[in-house]
């Protein structure tokens, strides 16, 4: 018996297999290994080698469409620098210049996840970390914001003006930050204003643009990137703040696999046809 | 309840969307309308946040002129709705796009082309190293003349252009691949939405829904067929 399916219905075949595979590991957990890039183990450690009362600018610029992928290892991060504003009296400087999601979605992680499970405990806003909100301009804003921030964001998310926050009276421009941070698609832009100010800059980023961060971190200006997904899910397991990332690896592994079958077999198919009509 | 309500109005907003992947229908379409437009609606209303906060407020307490002079050249963009005056608006354009122009290029010619161009010693602490800066130099190399089209590719100009050309495969083949597990990441990201909790239900009556269709649109294409 032979089954002829259209292009249209192979296409669906595609689909439905694809979807059906990576719902399978959220229903039968397969929990393949995941070792640690050294490249995750130097993001981590640039995080906690900030020195006591330090100061650490973090610009999200995720998005809600990135949210799915990186949104994860965000959270992570979130709480690593809030445990260290904790323990090592480090100052957050949070920030969002590409689009306006960045600010909410810094606020929604703070709100629901950072003050609920006590990692702002004992620390204060405005004393310990401060949210600037959306600062449109993107490459303009993030030139500003090393150059001077009270300039950049005269107010912040709340609409107080930045001298009134005990925490911004001594912070004014790259001088005073210990590590430049950001998350999002992008990678020149940030690149272009925040490397060469001898300060250590790393970024949470997605697997789409990670080849764009190469130059910069061979030759030394970036510090350190989480490769997507899967560096979130290793941060994930580094830091034991578990999440989305980490659950989502096998889904990932499955899809590979499956995208790496879909460019063989059309591959193979097209070589054979090939011999057999050179031979006939 | 509202929880329950969030999760049934997700996985319906997910699947309305996923639908496309089968046909184009008018659930894809209701969908993609509510994300553009509930999407816009937040940008528009932060945008006019972050102007009343960032620029109208400090300029009503400070009376900083710069905050004045940049209000008034934003004010001019309005100009594009009179047709009579619409060149006006074309003034605070140009300068928003050369004062864009001029803070990328600053970025970009010290750290972005020097500091990238610059190559230090082949030999690193590591072997690994040291064999990553030859490929890479010599790829540079490859790639560089492989665009040289003012001459002919033959003879040891066509071997080095066609190693570049292989270079090019090798990179843009790493690019597809990293392009695949972000674009993979944002399905598996909906996921778990749709195979626990209400979530769940609402795939099963979507799962039903397209098995009908599929039949009934199969027994059209053979009667048509007859």
């Amino acid at each position: 018996m032979t089954i002829k399916l259209s292009l249209l219905d192979q296409d669906r075949l595609i689909f439905l297999i694809y979807i059906i595979l990576i719902a399978l590991p959220f229903i039968y957990v397969v929990g393949l290994p995941l070792p640690i890039s050294d490249l995750t183990k130097t993001f981590y450690n640039t995080i906690e080698s900030v020195p006591e009362g330090g100061v650490i600018l973090w610009v999200t610029d995720i998005g809600f469409a990135l949210w799915t992928e990186i949104g994860s290892g965000e959270i992570a991060i979130y709480k690593h620098l809030f445990t260290l504003a904790r323990t090592k009296n480090v100052k957050l400087i949070f920030a969002s210049t590409y689009g306006p999601d960045g600010a909410y979605l810094t606020d929604m992680i703070i709100k629901k996840y950072i003050i609920p499970e006590g990692f702002a405990e004992g620390l204060t806003y405005g004393e310990n970390w401060v949210q600037l909100g959306w600062l449109p301009g993107w490459e303009a804003s993030l030139a500003a914001l090393v150059r001077d921030i009270h300039k950049a964001a005269p107010t912040d998310y709340f609409g107080t003006p930045l001298g009134q926050l005990p925490m911004m009276k001594n912070i004014r421009s790259v001088d005073d930050l210990d590590l430049l941070g950001w998350s999002g698609y992008y990678v020149d832009e940030y690149a272009r204003q925040w490397t060469g100010w001898g300060k250590p800059v790393i970024v949470n980023l997605s697997a789409t643009t990670v080849a764009m961060a190469k130059p910069w971190f061979v030759k030394g200006l970036i510090t350190a990137y989480l490769n997507g997904q899967r560096g979130n899910a290793e941060y994930e397991a580094l830091t034991g703040y578990k999440g989305f990332a980490t659950s989502a690896m096998d889904a990932q592994s499955l899809a590979h696999l499956y995208a790496i079958i879909l460019l063989l077999i059309p591959n193979i198919h097209y070589i054979w046809t090939r011999k057999i009509k050179g031979r006939s | 309840m509202i929880e329950v309500f969030t999760e049934i109005l997700t996985a319906t907003l997910i699947i309305m969307v996923w639908s496309f992947l089968y046909r184009e229908n008018i659930f894809y379409r209701i969908a993609e309308h509510i994300a553009v437009g509930s999407f816009f609606g937040y940008t528009l209303y932060m945008g006019i946040r972050a102007l009343y906060d960032k620029t109208f407020t400090p300029l009503i307490n400070t009376g900083n002129p710069a905050l004045a002079i940049v209000t008034f050249f934003g004010m001019l963009m309005w100009l594009r709705l009179i047709p009579k005056i619409r060149w006006i608006s074309r003034i605070p354009i140009a300068l928003l796009a050369g004062i864009s122009m001029g803070i990328s290029v600053r970025g970009a010619i010290s750290k972005q082309i020097i500091a990238q161009a610059k190559m230090g010693s082949w030999i690193a602490e590591d072997i690994m190293t040291s064999i990553n800066n030859i490929i890479v130099s010599v790829f540079t190399v490859c790639v560089l003349l492989y665009f040289v089209y003012s001459r002919e590719h033959t003879g040891p100009l066509g071997v080095i252009a066609k190693i570049g050309r292989y270079a090019m495969m090798i990179a843009f083949g790493a690019i597809l691949g990293t392009f695949l597990m972000g674009n993979t990441a944002f399905s598996i990201g909906q996921i778990p939405k749709l195979v626990s909790g209400y979530g769940m239900y609402v795939s099963i009556i979507a799962i039903v829904l397209i098995v009908i269709d599929f039949w009934k649109q199969r027994g059209k294409e053979k009667k048509e067929v007859s």
